[in-house]
């Protein structure tokens, strides 16, 4: 009973611990957005917000409402969200796409060297990007792909079509071949049965896919860093640390920017979460 | 309706041959069973006939036309599956449609044939459930009625009821001869089952090991087996086999112990030539002459008994089964002497396996039915 009671509280010691480690820091980037820039770095510190203020969002959302501060910050922040939800969104699409296909090539078609391509591209993962980053440049630069958004988009796919063929492929492999073969005896093609059949069979893998691809590309900062270095494409990661400055970093708006950039993904999370439903391929069988 | 002619089909999966140029031909609406063994390439025959596996050579003919070269959504097929393969993501209805769709068959008139089906196969009352709201039975059902709806002009059946339990099996059984009945298809049906491939078939064609060993009706091959596995192979509970010479007249077989088991009439061979006598559980019966045996295990099932006999100097460690219809009052241990009915027995060559006794001599009477 004792240990019981033990193994209750040491769980949920645990899980307040797992909350701290994951939640802290978003609390600590809401209450410092909300802060006044004075109460900012006091000691000791201020784990609550002593007065609260918007001036920060204000400055970067400012200017949808009508209200636009001297600095412009708010055209820049704009600008850099619409960048990154374009780079994240173009890469998540096309990517899903391929890997849908490509993937599904791997699985069921048989053609030489089948194996050997798709190990290839997987075996892409455990190359370190920054090894490649300087190579790359130079091709684009002579591509005239730098601070494009195809450029850059085309880096993302190539960075993140391997995890989602990967995981295309362990999907397509769990679906029964009967159900496509009955598709082809029903007089369904190729092309027609992957669209009626596999694609709608498969979507849960496609979502997750398209989730982790559209949280890694959101998150990237090293290729835009290099590959996005005007306000054309440069997205919200690279724009943020813009904010500290040589002399004076601005917390409350970094924090602020920080917060915001955080809604997009979680948002685009909550969407297509719903479409991961189990057991959809209850009742193909016995 | 079509025929199925099929000429040295071979398939090989690398080095490893699966099936050895076969030649079987199915009439026009036949019900045709090809049972075997699992791994005698009784579903890589049916897979090739459906198009979904290649032909390695020979050919498959539909009604004359060689099919080699003709892709599977093309041939004019339906078929059944072993897991069913329904579109888990479609409704009863639209799985059922699925193909008359793909023909650009206007929906009321779809959903006329699909109601049709559904009626005869009672599923009516199913129709916009989807696959996960159905049992095992339904489900199986709703799987014949999607092959149904198209009017192909071949049905083929990969194991179907292997999933289903004993009473739905038997169920499913007497429904699939209905639907054959009713449709008029030639029906090709796969199955390791020996029962449903003696109850349902027309003709049973008896693969192993990707060879066709016998042809025929079922009586024919549960009478006359040509060899020593189709003999083994059909029947259940399936047929003693008992080593010993063929005697110096040639109608007569001497077991290990020096008893001597009378044939109905003479056999090819020569004397002294190992054999193996062949005894259908249900041609046995207790004698006051014949073999001696003690009773081993007893299973009545109320129609028949199923008796488990031994005899150590006679077939070793293994047992004699005895099927009897009457009620004898027996228990294990209990010494019981037997002999085969009249006019039963099949030899073969103790080797090949072959048979020796050209014929069944004492044709089994057919009542007539008035």
């Amino acid at each position: 009973m004792v240990s019981f009671i033990l193994r209750g509280t040491g769980q949920r010691l645990a899980a307040l611990l797992l909350l701290i480690w994951s939640l802290g820091p978003v609390y600590w980037a809401l209450a410092t957005s909300l802060m006044k820039p004075r109460d900012i770095a006091t000691s000791p510190i201020n784990f609550f917000p002593p007065e609260i203020t918007f001036e920060h969002y204000r400055k970067l959302l400012g200017g949808l409402i009508g209200l636009p501060d001297e600095t412009g910050i708010w055209y820049d922040f704009l600008r850099a969200l619409i960048n990154s939800l374009v780079l994240a969104g173009g890469a998540t699409v096309l990517t899903t796409a391929i890997a849908a296909l490509a993937a599904y090539a791997a699985v069921r078609l048989r053609f030489p060297g089948r194996n050997l391509v798709f190990y290839m591209i997987v075996a892409t993962l455990a190359v370190p990007g920054y090894t490649v980053l300087i190579p790359l440049y130079r091709m684009m630069v002579s591509l005239g792909l730098v601070d494009t958004y195809s450029g850059i988009i085309l880096i993302y796919i190539s960075a993140y079509l391997p995890l989602a063929m990967w995981l295309m492929r362990s999907v397509y492999e769990s679906l029964p071949l009967s159900i496509e073969e009955a598709a082809y005896l029903d007089g369904a093609g190729r092309l027609y049965t992957m669209i009626r059949i596999v694609i709608p069979l498969a979507t849960p893998g496609l979502i997750a896919a398209a989730i982790l691809t559209f949280l890694g590309a959101w998150g990237q900062f090293s290729v835009p860093l290099v590959f996005a270095p005007t306000a054309a494409t440069k997205p919200l990661t690279v724009l943020i640390p813009e904010f500290a400055t040589k002399n004076y970093v601005d917390y409350g708006l970094i924090n602020a920017a920080g917060i915001l950039a955080m809604i997009p993904p979680a948002l685009v999370v909550m969407f297509l979460n719903r479409f991961l439903l189990n057991g959809l391929m209850a009742g193909a069988g016995k | 309706m079509t025929d199925v002619k099929i000429s040295q089909l071979r398939k090989s999966y690398g080095i490893q041959t699966a099936l050895h140029g076969l030649d079987i031909e199915m009439e026009s609406g036949e019900f045709v069973v090809l049972v075997g063994p699992s791994g005698c390439g009784k579903s890589t025959l049916l897979r090739m006939i459906a198009g979904l596996e290649s032909i390695t050579s020979g050919t498959i003919a539909f009604a004359g036309r060689v099919v080699n070269n003709i892709a599977a959504k093309d041939r004019d097929i339906a078929m059944v599956f072993q897991n069913y393969a329904l579109y888990p993501h479609m409704t009863v209805r639209e799985n059922m449609g699925f193909s008359l769709k793909l023909r650009d068959v206007g929906e009321a008139e779809r959903n006329a044939s699909v109601e049709a089906a559904a009626k005869s196969l009672g599923l009516g009352h199913l129709l916009d459930r989807y696959p996960r709201q159905l049992s095992g039975g339904q489900r199986q059902r709703v799987a014949m009625g999607r092959a149904v709806v198209r009017k192909p002009a071949l049905f083929l059946f990969d194991e179907p009821l292997s999933n289903l339990d004993a009473k739905l099996r038997v169920q499913m059984r007497t429904e699939i001869k209905q639907m054959h009945k009713r449709v008029k298809a030639t029906m090709i049906y796969v199955t390791h089952d020996q029962v449903e491939a003696m109850t349902m078939g027309d003709r049973i064609v008896v693969m192993r090991d990707g060879r066709v060993e016998q042809v025929g009706k079922p009586i024919e091959l549960y009478d006359r087996p040509v060899n020593e596995f189709v003999a083994g192979f059909l029947g259940s509970p399936s047929m003693n086999f008992i080593e010993g010479t063929l005697g110096e007249d040639r109608q007569s077989v001497v077991l290990s112990d020096g008893s001597r088991v009378y044939l109905p009439c003479a056999v090819g061979g020569a004397a002294g030539q190992p054999v193996k006598l062949g005894l259908r559980p249900e041609e046995l019966q207790p004698s006051d002459r014949g073999l001696s045996f003690e009773i081993d295990v007893i299973e009545p099932t109320g129609a028949e008994t199923i008796v488990m006999l031994r005899n150590p100097a006679l077939i070793g460690e293994a047992s004699l089964c005895l099927l009897l219809r009457e009620r004898y009052d027996l228990s294990p241990g209990q010494a019981i002497t037997i002999a085969p009915k009249p006019g039963s027995g099949h030899v073969f060559d103790a080797e090949s396996g072959n048979r020796l006794l050209p014929d069944r001599v004492v044709e089994i009477a057919k009542v007539a039915l008035r």
